[in-house]
This record gives structure tokens, C-alpha cells and sequence, in this order.
């Protein structure tokens, strides 16, 4: 895939001049999907007050999800998703602009799934 | 029958043979023993429960057993089995009751796979329950201990019960174990309170223990739903303060105070939540039980209904995905 496709895939503005690395590399990262790793149907979790409790019958752990990390818990549920489309879904929630923050936010929270065993990369580069 | 239908004489010869079946309200455990002093604090302690007659049907087995040898001078010790394999002891025999309702916890906590158990004591009153939980030494089982001289019914202390699909606490009311000052504290409340005889020198210090009351053991099969789950903490000199916490907050703290949620996997978190539902959380920080006392009964007052009710802070709007 050229540099200039992954651009227009994750969205992002294509800037004059060559492509650096750093913005290719959120391009990538950006682009990729996610999803989570047990079934929607194995999985229980509850919502109080925003805040979300998510029984993980692979680990048989629970986890205390806040509001922004619910939300993209939930979005995942609904199926696959890259960063950017949660960005997507943070900012509607927060009611603020979608931008390279709520970007990295949604990166965050996704490293946080992950590293709790509840969310994996999905699609073709997946590990 | 009751145990106090029996003479202690009469009941120690039953406890060298053929063993007496204790109904607990969620248990039937059977008990057997040689050990001289046994006979008499059962007789104290478990005065208003049933005994059963047929010894062969039980779902646990404690022996508490004189040692064979000499581990404290003259005293040769004494030796807890559960079915039938030692597990814990040599103990001086003077602990002898002590240890039998440690091993009696035990049992519960380790061996009894049919409810989701919690370090815990919850009483009740006009169909609502109270739940106290959290570590030794917040003060749990002295407010259970306190609640239960003063118009509440003791459901259980120190484990409670949660059956899978019922959020219906399960009643198993045994004495409740105090340390130290409460025990203290406790007999001040009246004359009604009846206690065990006092043990000085154990892991914990002073210890004593609480009867239930009759109407608590009259009472243990009766449902009693959680309303308020209450995180107590004990502050020598501590003014006494509440603060509602909120419920994904309170579900997560519940489940940390359950000895065995980790091996119920989604039954268990699905007993939780159902808890969870239904129930508002506090902390409640305390330094004296006459305040303390006061924020529970404030606490455990229901919402007001109908028109001009004011909104609950954390009630409804749990929502299973």
C-alpha cells in the first residue's frame, strides 16, 4: 500500500511535500482494527451511572471500565473498529471536535483493552 | 428439637457419640467431640437451634478431637478434623470452641461451591437487609453485633450467603465473634446480650462470642433482600461520616470482600450485579457505635415514594448489554 492510499484510508489530511514517518505511522496505527477477544455472546457486563463492569470469561476476571473506556468497550461489541472511528464515538460522547487527541485516546484505551485481555487487533496485519 | 432441650451432660455424651447434627439454617454440620468444655459453650452459643436427629445426613463433618501428645506442658492439645482428615492443630485445649467455629468458616469458605460467599455480616429488619463488609477490624461484626441487641434480625455474620439467581441473602445465623473492646462495648447494651465465655491469649487477642437471638435462629429461613450494602471503617477518635459511593464502585468492592466470586466466574458476577441492582452503597467512617448506630438507621430508611420523591443518587439505571 502506498503512503498516500493508507492517508486517504485513516482519513488524514495529506500534506504537502513528502509523508513523514510520524504521520505515517499514526496512519497506520490509526487504520487498524480492533475488536474484542472473547464473544459478544460470553460476555456480561453492566452499566451504572456510565461506568461499566465487564465480567471477561476468558480471563474470569472483572474490570471497572469509566465512562470513555465503556464507550469504546461498547463500541466494540457492535463489532470491529479502528481508532479513528472511536475517536469518532469519544467526541460524540465528550461532545467535543474529533482531532488527533481524542485520536490518541482511543489509542490509549485500545493499549489499555488489550493489555487486559479484552481487546486484540483485528483484520488482515493483525498479530 | 432445639439444643437447649438438652442437658449439657446430655449433650456431651451425644457429642462423643454418635455426634450432633447442628442446623444452622443453611447448614446442617455435624459435630463430634471428646474434649471436656465443648459440650458447654455449644450449650451457650447455639441455645435456639435445631438439632437434627438423623446424624447420617449432613453437608459437613467436624471433629474436635483431644491430641495425643503433649504440645503445651500437661495440656496435650487439641486436633480439628473436617470428614474425617485433621486440618488444623495441635491447639491448646482451652481454644477448643474457638477454633471449632474457625474450622466451622472455614468449611464454608472453602468447601460449600452452591453460593457465591462474602466476608461479611448482613442483618435485617422489616424485610430490607443491611449488608457490612470489608476487612478484619473495620468493625463489621461490632455494628452486626449491635444491630442484632437492637431490632434487627442477625442473618449472618462474618460469611453471608448469595444463592445464584436469587438476590435473597441466605440466613445461617451463628454467633458472632468479638475482639478485644467490643466485646465490651456490646454487653453495654443491655443484659439481653449473651455471650460465650471469653478468650484471652488467641491470634486476635480477646475474644468472645455473641448468641444469636432467638428470634434471628427462630427466623433464619426467612428471605431477607439487600437494600444497603455498607463498607464500615473503624477510626479510634473518628467523627462519624457517610458517603454514598456509586454502584460500579460498590459492585467492584463487594466482589473484592468475597472469598470465593473468583471460582463462580459468570454466576457469580451475575449474582452481584442482581445484588448490585437493587442495593445503594455507603462508607461509613466511625470512631463511636452510638453515632455509628444513628447514620446506619438513617442509612437503611427506604426512599420516599410517590409524588414529590426525591431522585435516587445512584438508583436505577443499571443496564445489562
Amino acid at each position: 500500500m502506498r503512503p498516500r492510499q493508507a492517508l486517504e484510508l485513516a482519513g488524514l489530511e495529506i500534506p504537502a511535500g513528502v509523508v513523514s514517518s510520524k504521520l505515517w505511522d499514526r496512519a497506520i496505527t490509526s487504520n487498524k482494527s480492533w475488536r474484542l477477544c472473547a464473544r459478544g455472546s460470553e460476555l456480561a457486563c453492566r452499566q451504572w451511572q456510565g461506568d461499566l463492569v465487564v465480567f471477561n470469561p476468558i480471563s474470569g476476571a472483572t474490570h471497572l471500565l469509566d465512562i470513555v473506556s465503556g464507550e469504546v468497550f461498547r463500541a466494540l461489541m457492535e463489532g470491529p473498529a479502528g481508532a479513528r472511528d472511536l475517536a469518532r464515538r469519544i467526541a460524540k460522547l465528550l461532545e467535543v471536535d474529533c482531532n488527533e487527541e481524542t485520536v490518541a485516546a482511543a489509542e490509549r484505551i485500545l493499549d489499555n483493552l488489550d493489555q487486559l485481555g479484552l481487546a486484540e487487533p483485528a483484520g488482515p496485519d493483525a498479530p | 428439637m432445639i439444643l437447649s432441650d438438652l442437658s449439657v451432660a446430655a449433650l456431651s455424651a451425644r457429642l462423643h457419640d454418635p455426634g450432633l447434627v447442628l442446623n444452622t439454617g443453611a447448614f446442617r454440620v455435624r459435630l463430634r467431640s471428646d474434649v471436656e468444655g465443648v459440650a458447654r459453650e455449644l450449650a451457650a452459643a447455639y441455645a435456639n437451634h435445631r438439632i437434627e436427629s438423623d446424624p447420617a445426613i449432613h453437608h459437613m463433618r467436624i471433629e474436635i478431637r483431644r491430641g495425643r501428645w503433649r504440645g503445651f506442658g500437661r495440656d496435650r492439645g487439641v486436633v480439628a478434623s473436617v470428614n474425617g482428615q485433621a486440618i488444623l492443630g495441635p491447639f491448646p485445649t482451652y481454644l477448643a470452641y474457638p477454633m471449632l467455629e474457625s474450622i466451622f468458616n472455614w468449611c464454608i469458605a472453602k468447601s460449600v461451591l452452591r453460593f457465591i460467599v462474602f466476608h461479611a455480616g448482613a442483618v435485617e429488619r422489616d424485610g430490607r437487609a443491611l449488608i457490612l463488609t470489608g476487612p478484619s477490624g473495620s468493625g463489621k461484626s461490632t455494628l452486626c453485633a449491635g444491630l442484632s441487641q437492637s431490632g434487627w434480625r442477625l442473618i449472618s455474620d462474618e460469611l453471608i450467603l448469595l444463592r445464584p439467581g436469587d438476590p435473597a441473602l441466605v440466613g445461617n445465623p451463628r454467633p458472632i465473634s468479638l475482639k478485644n473492646e467490643a466485646i465490651d462495648r456490646i454487653r453495654d447494651l443491655g443484659p439481653a446480650a449473651k455471650f460465650t465465655e471469653v478468650y484471652e491469649g488467641t491470634i486476635r487477642g480477646t475474644i468472645s462470642f455473641l448468641c444469636p437471638t432467638e428470634e434471628s435462629v427462630a427466623r433464619a429461613g426467612e428471605p431477607a433482600v439487600p437494600s444497603r450494602v455498607i463498607f464500615p471503617s473503624f477510626r479510634t477518635g473518628s467523627a462519624t461520616e457517610v458517603k454514598e459511593i456509586e454502584k460500579a464502585q460498590g459492585f467492584m468492592r463487594l466482589i473484592e470482600n468475597s472469598v470465593n466470586y473468583v471460582t463462580t466466574l459468570r454466576t457469580g458476577f451475575e449474582a452481584v450485579a442482581g445484588v448490585t441492582d437493587i442495593c445503594r452503597f455507603y462508607e461509613l467512617t466511625f470512631g463511636d457505635l452510638e453515632t455509628a448506630f444513628a447514620a446506619i438507621e438513617k442509612i437503611a430508611e427506604p426512599e420516599p415514594t410517590g409524588a414529590g420523591a426525591a431522585p435516587k443518587p445512584t438508583g436505577a439505571g443499571a443496564a445489562p448489554l
